[in-house]
């Protein structure tokens, strides 16, 4: 339905993304992923019209959109700051877009109806002025009025980095909801892993401008296709060389390459296993350095060889010592691993 | 499809160039052009270049004189009015005074009280015909009439005048301190007098700098109260371009003079632009605690700062009231000095709303400010959204012509728009301008052109850019995004913009003076004549009633900005 090939998009002598080639699906929930500064707004902000590319094109359902006006585009915005019109009621806000797209009366009464509904606000949240809203109340106006046009596509900029956590996470149902309700292919930018992993039908991980992963938040967390996606998503440890030699001298079978670049997350460090299955692990002796409390998890440090390896576990009723001696477990599968001539 | 890109911009490009050729012109011819001409007219009178006007008014006395008073009075004002306003706002937000509520409406009055309207009271209550003097004289027949008059009238008119900067911008560094600071050096163990010179005073550095600068200008570029208070003794240099400008022989040496003036004016500005650039602090402070009031230990200090406070909210407010007892008093009770409640009339109202020559100052100077509020601030609606919009060396270019009349004293911008419009000119379609009712208007429109232009200015920078995001996202065409969306947003500022604009021209006098039509006298020039000892009785007590017009328009005006203003503050905290 979207489709990006081979867009460029500079400001200036600066060449903020490079060589973007995407697909995005009808109805899909697709996620723009990646660190502050690695282009995946201005990406977005390309799609919306708001900036023409240097190179490439974008196609909306066939057609290319890369010159349109962005009033033609019919591409629905949520932005960061809600961008809501402070001068007018929430009603005002919702039915903006309508009347200057002009909507009959009573269809623009029949639309605020619906899209107010979708997004659980009342009558009387309707006749209030924005500003006497709270926050999350404010982002659902954000997304009523993008919702309001029925577009066939709704983008996203970081829309909920304004909300405290506990908000956060509740809107992040609703939006889930509401896009599944209205059907609305959306396209979602953030830099918050947990959301995008929980929001995401695809995910595409940005860096340095331009895409260094596109796939289900499985397949990115499982089988990250470079060393700055695995370590961007999850929690991970590199396994050092003098780690690696250890593992091999421990584990006679092991022929693990030092020079290679080894990556194991932190839940698969295991602090203990099934005794039955104990030889599909590899076993590493490491010291215990100290533990963060997190109340279902416990996050312990350990050092080996003096490097550092962490681990997390749910269970929290362990008592260790710092400097105690103990033994850790890491299944071979677990390994995410680069080549050294091929970083 | 690119060609469509390509199409869109050339119908951008033309209608830019349609605008620029416009806006060009507006700057050059009025902005530009008559400076440069005035220069010209001075430097090469015969078309050749002669030196002489500038040496011959240099080796004058009266030119000397004048020069070294203004110097002598900008030098002392920055000074008197600093240490009032400062004294003031310490009183209003820093320490605890019995009365501070009187004190913070009575320290306002400079906003209301100002320009033309207090020199009128000053001189009806202390001049020579003034309703206290008759007093003096009738207590002591040996006083001299004229006790009042010279350098020293004038500074204390204008240091208790001078002191509305201290509470436009000053107070509000004041206030934006972080308590915590003072907490902190009081956690230290630092005494309350080393708190105030080594904490507070350093953070408002920059705005006390920022206010020494406007009340050094202003005392550098004095018109009407030295003219009016300071007398023969005390002549500095604007009215004597004024009396040089009324015959055509010397109006070479008025342009010089101006001239000079503008210079020193560009000079100061430089130097503070410099000094600015190099010292300034940025708060580092996340969370800002509200200022505290502070009590002074020693009695014997807080008395003496309590009486001081007082006895300066009383020397501010006692010229508004006695505007406001004159105004209903018949002419030989001002003369003579009494006070009869029973001769109280509404007589002197009614002589202005009864003839048209009684109403015409007040319609001619509604008309004219009011005209050239609505024209500044819609140019520099448009011309700050251009600004904000495009950062590019045009824009630059733009900017900086359009804050001339900030760096350019009102009266050489006069003067440059008389002599250079008595012709018929290109750029003016071969009209002339001057003595026809058009040029005055100009004038107080390019008075306006940078406050306004830095005000709208603020506030298109204070948009959240995708508000206007938002609108083009949901469909709407650039000029409703602006219209239905923008201006709503920054109406408040524009009107707060506009009305600032009106009030301050209602009682304009330093460009006025120049350039009125002789059947439109606006309310500045008709009161400055006033103040004339050979003016008509019936003609001063008429200006009692036009400062009250204008005192009452004031204050209705500031109450609705500043009111607004600290509501929508109250509404954010």
């Amino acid at each position: 339905m979207i489709k990006f090939n081979q867009m460029e998009i500079k400001f200036g002598d600066f060449t903020a993304v490079k060589d973007i080639n995407l697909e995005v699906k009808k109805g899909e929930f697709f996620t723009f992923l990646g660190p502050s500064g690695c282009g995946k707004t201005t990406t977005l902000r390309a799609l919306a019209g708001f900036i023409t590319p240097s190179k490439g094109s974008i196609e909306v359902n066939g057609r290319d959109v890369t010159y349109q006006p962005i009033e033609k585009r019919g591409i629905g915005m949520v932005f960061q700051s809600y961008a809501l019109f402070p001068t007018m009621t929430v009603e005002g806000n919702i039915t903006f877009g309508l009347k200057e797209n002009k909507w009959s009366k009573e269809e623009i009464a029949k639309r605020v109806k619906e899209v107010a509904a979708l997004v659980n606000l009342t009558d009387e949240q309707l006749r209030k002025n924005v500003a006497a809203l709270s926050g999350g109340q404010q982002q659902r106006v954000a997304i009523a009025r993008a919702l309001a046009l029925n577009p066939q596509i709704i983008v996203l900029d970081e829309p909920l980095s304004n909300l405290d956590a506990k908000l956060r996470k509740s809107l992040r149902v609703e939006l889930k909801r509401i896009q599944k309700k209205s059907g609305t292919t959306m396209i979602y930018v953030t830099h918050d892993q947990e959301e995008a992993l929980t929001l995401s039908d695809r995910i595409a991980v940005f860096h340095n401008g331009g895409i260094e992963q596109i796939g289900t938040p499985r397949e990115i967390y499982y089988h990250p296709a470079s060393e700055f996606v695995t370590t961007f998503i999850g929690d991970t440890n590199r396994l050092s060389a003098e780690m690696i030699r250890r593992i091999n001298e421990e584990n006679p079978g092991a022929k693990l390459d030092p020079m290679d670049r080894i990556y194991v997350r932190v839940e698969s460090v295991k602090e203990g296993v099934d005794p039955s299955r104990e030889s599909e692990y590899y076993h590493l002796h490491a010291r215990f350095e100290g533990e963060e409390f997190y109340g279902i998890t416990t996050r312990r440090t350990f050092q080996v060889e003096g490097t550092e390896i962490r681990s997390v576990d749910t269970r929290s009723d362990r008592h260790m010592e710092k400097g105690e001696e103990t033994m850790l477990y890491i299944h071979a599968g677990d390994f995410i691993w680069f080549k050294e001539e091929n970083p | 499809m690119s060609w469509l890109g390509g199409n869109y911009r050339l119908k951008r490009n033309v209608g830019f160039i349609f605008l620029g050729l416009a806006l060009g012109w507006g700057i050059f011819t009025f902005l530009v052009y008559p400076n440069l001409s005035l220069l010209k007219l001075t430097l090469f009178p015969e078309g050749a270049f002669d030196a002489g006007p500038v040496t011959r008014i240099m080796a004058s006395q009266r030119v000397k004189t004048a020069l070294l008073n203004s110097f002598i009075l900008a030098v002392c004002l920055t000074i008197t009015a600093n240490i009032l306003g400062l004294f003031e706002i310490f009183i209003l937000d820093y320490y605890q005074i019995p009365g501070v509520k009187w004190l913070n409406i009575a320290y306002h009055s400079p906003l209301i009280c100002n320009g033309m309207v207090l020199v009128i009271a000053y001189n009806f209550i202390l001049g020579s015909q003034g309703f206290l003097t008759a007093n003096l004289m009738e207590a002591n027949p040996g006083l001299n009439p004229y006790w009042f008059q010279g350098f020293w009238a004038v500074l204390i008119e204008m240091t208790f005048s001078g002191t509305s900067n201290h509470m436009m911008f000053v107070r509000d560094a004041l206030r934006n301190i972080d308590y915590q600071t003072i907490e902190a050096a009081q956690n230290m163990g630092v005494r309350p007098w080393r708190i105030l010179s080594r904490v507070v005073l350093p953070t408002l550095k920059p705005s006390i700098f920022a206010a020494s600068i406007l009340i050094f200008i202003t005392g550098i570029s004095a018109f009407a109260t030295p003219q009016v208070l300071g007398g023969e003794e005390f002549e500095t240099i604007n009215p004597l371009i004024m009396s040089f400008s009324r015959t055509l022989t010397t109006r070479n040496y008025a342009a010089v003079l101006a001239i000079f003036l503008g210079l020193i004016t560009i000079l100061v500005l430089m130097i503070s632009n410099y000094v600015e650039k190099k010292g300034n602090y940025i708060s580092v402070s996340k969370v800002k605690t509200p200022l505290r009031k502070q009590k002074i230990r020693t009695p014997l200090l807080r008395w003496a700062v309590t009486v001081a406070a007082h006895l300066f909210a009383l020397i501010q407010t006692v010229p508004l009231l006695f505007v406001l007892l004159f105004s209903f008093m018949p002419v030989q009770d001002l003369y003579g000095g009494k006070i009869d409640i029973t001769h109280f009339s509404l007589d002197n109202y009614l002589a202005v709303i009864r003839s048209v020559t009684g109403l015409r100052p007040v319609l001619t100077s509604v008309i004219y400010s009011a005209c050239a509020a609505v024209i500044v601030v819609t140019i520099m609606l448009f011309i700050a959204r251009i600004l904000t919009k495009y950062h590019n060396r045009l824009t630059g270019i733009l900017e900086l012509f359009l804050q001339i009349p900030w760096f350019l004293p009102a009266t050489l911008i006069a003067l440059g728009l008389i002599m250079t419009f008595d012709r018929p000119r290109i750029l003016t379609f071969g009209l002339t301008l001057t003595g026809t009712v058009y040029i005055m208007l100009i004038a107080y429109v390019i008075l306006k052109i940078p406050y306004t232009l830095r005000m709208i200015k603020a506030a298109y920078a204070s948009l959240d850019n995708s508000l206007e995001e938002a609108a083009k996202n949901l469909g709407a065409s650039p000029f409703r995004t602006y219209y239905k969306v923008l201006l709503p947003v920054i109406w408040p500022t524009v009107l707060s913009v506009f009305l600032l604009n009106f009030i301050q021209q209602l009682s304009e006098y330093d460009v006025s003076v120049f350039l009125f039509h002789p059947m439109f006298q606006p309310l500045g020039v008709v009161l400055n004549t006033a103040t004339s000892p050979d003016a008509a009785p019936e003609a001063q007590m008429l200006t009692f009633v036009y400062s009250m017009i204008i005192m009452a328009v004031s204050a209705a005006a500031i109450i609705f900005v500043y009111g607004r203003k600290n509501a929508a503050l109250r509404k954010f905290q």
